[in-house]
């Protein structure tokens, strides 16, 4: 108990000096720690070392405007991105055809890959977000932006707001968002492709909220199979994959997570080797 | 050697524990004991010598595995820095020493 709470407090405080003294230096500490006589020692030794500053500070460049720049960017790409899905369905997926309909599911099936893609460029060029932004809360700005942009457009539009809307977006975001932090917290632990698969549920699971009231969260029959000879799942399928809402959301949830990853990376985790009794 | 080193009472403490045996290996808890100051001062003091070039540090020769303990760091002062380490020493013990001391001194040697 004693040695896993020294070897925490040895752990914070390498996290906190320079990245290329950081191994060597906890590798001394546990060696001293190692020699040292008594519990109290090695407690007020460990726990001197974890309250202390290094002598310099790591070198990571502060940079207020950049991060500012960065959300801002941030916020013109999640919303460029959502009048995009919606203009490429509006063009490409409203109206289906017996002679348009393979290169339509194509076309979707890819435009999923592309969300991916372009979630995870997104989240390249806008590191500085999570210097402005706690990662934790990184799925809930991103996210949040496409919530608000879709419950004040119909007052745009000037059409009334319904309540079913209303509900689906609220457990859409709420889902989405719990979900996204639940894999930012899985990834900090070491486990980053079962973060990943926890994106991929957040996907999934957000998706059906944003269409409680819709045919598609009831599995219900979307008419789309008659183009498939009658095969509902082909049918459903399509249905599913031509939504633009199912583009954003891949893109947002990637784009969030992997802006979190790029942070957990530059924080450098310190390794945790056992300490020797 | 970067000689422009800011010399605080801590940085003294832990010089003086070094100037005492200059050929020495000095490892962290030795100079704790030796300087009276924590952990959390003493090694970011040494980082900082280090990377001035007034110790140098190196890692104890031995096998982990064999000796069942893992290696310590050890620390030396350089054959450029002693003197310049035990002047500055002198120049603050000069500068801390009770005024009527001083001048009784300087009164004696006048």
């Amino acid at each position: 108990m004693i040695r896993r709470v020294c070897n925490r407090f040895l752990t914070a405080a390498a996290r906190r000096w320079p990245a290329e003294l950081r191994d060597e230096m906890l590798a001394e500490w546990r060696a001293e720690l190692h020699a040292m006589p008594g519990t109290a020692r090695r407690l007020r030794y460990a726990a001197s070392l974890a309250a202390s500053r290094p002598h310099r500070a790591e070198a990571v460049a502060v940079r207020p405007g950049r991060s500012f720049a960065h959300a801002v960017l941030s916020l013109v790409l999640v919303m460029g991105m959502a009048v995009l899905c919606v203009r490429i369905t509006i063009d490409w997926y409203t109206g289906f055809s017996e002679e348009t309909i393979a290169w339509q599911a194509w076309a979707a099936a890819g435009g999923l890959v592309i969300a991916v893609g372009l979630g995870i460029i997104c989240a390249r060029v806008t590191t500085g977000v999570t210097q402005l932004i706690r990662p934790v809360f990184t799925p809930l700005w991103i996210c949040g932006i496409v919530y608000t942009m879709s419950l004040s457009w119909p007052l745009v539009e000037g059409y009334q707001l319904t309540r079913s809307a209303v509900i689906d977006q609220t457990c859409w975001l709420l889902s989405a968002v719990v979900l996204c932090a639940l894999a930012g917290r899985i990834a900090r632990s070491g486990r980053v492709a079962l973060s990943w698969a926890v994106v991929g549920v957040a996907v999934l699971v957000s998706f059906y909220f944003a269409h409680m009231h819709n045919t598609l969260s009831h599995f219900d029959s979307p008419g789309m199979e008659m183009f498939f000879d009658g095969a509902f799942l082909r049918g459903y399928l399509v249905a599913v994959v031509t939504q633009w809402f199912l583009h954003l959301t891949i893109f947002l949830l990637v784009y969030a997570h992997s802006l979190v990853l790029r942070h957990q990376a530059g924080q450098a985790q310190v390794s945790l080797p056992p300490v020797p009794a | 050697m970067n000689a422009e080193l800011r010399m605080t009472v801590p940085v003294a403490r832990v010089l003086a524990a070094l100037v005492a045996d200059p050929t020495g290996d000095h490892y962290g808890m030795a100079l704790m004991q030796a300087s009276d100051l924590p952990s959390g001062t003493l090694y970011p003091i040494l980082a900082r010598l280090t990377e001035a070039g007034w110790l140098d540090k190196r890692w104890e020769e031995v096998d982990p595995s064999e000796a069942g303990r893992p290696a310590r760091a050890y620390y030396r002062l350089t054959p450029a820095a002693l003197p310049v380490a035990r002047q500055r020493l002198a120049e603050l013990h000069e500068r801390t020493r009770p005024a009527s001391a001083h001048t009784v001194t300087k009164e004696a040697t006048a």
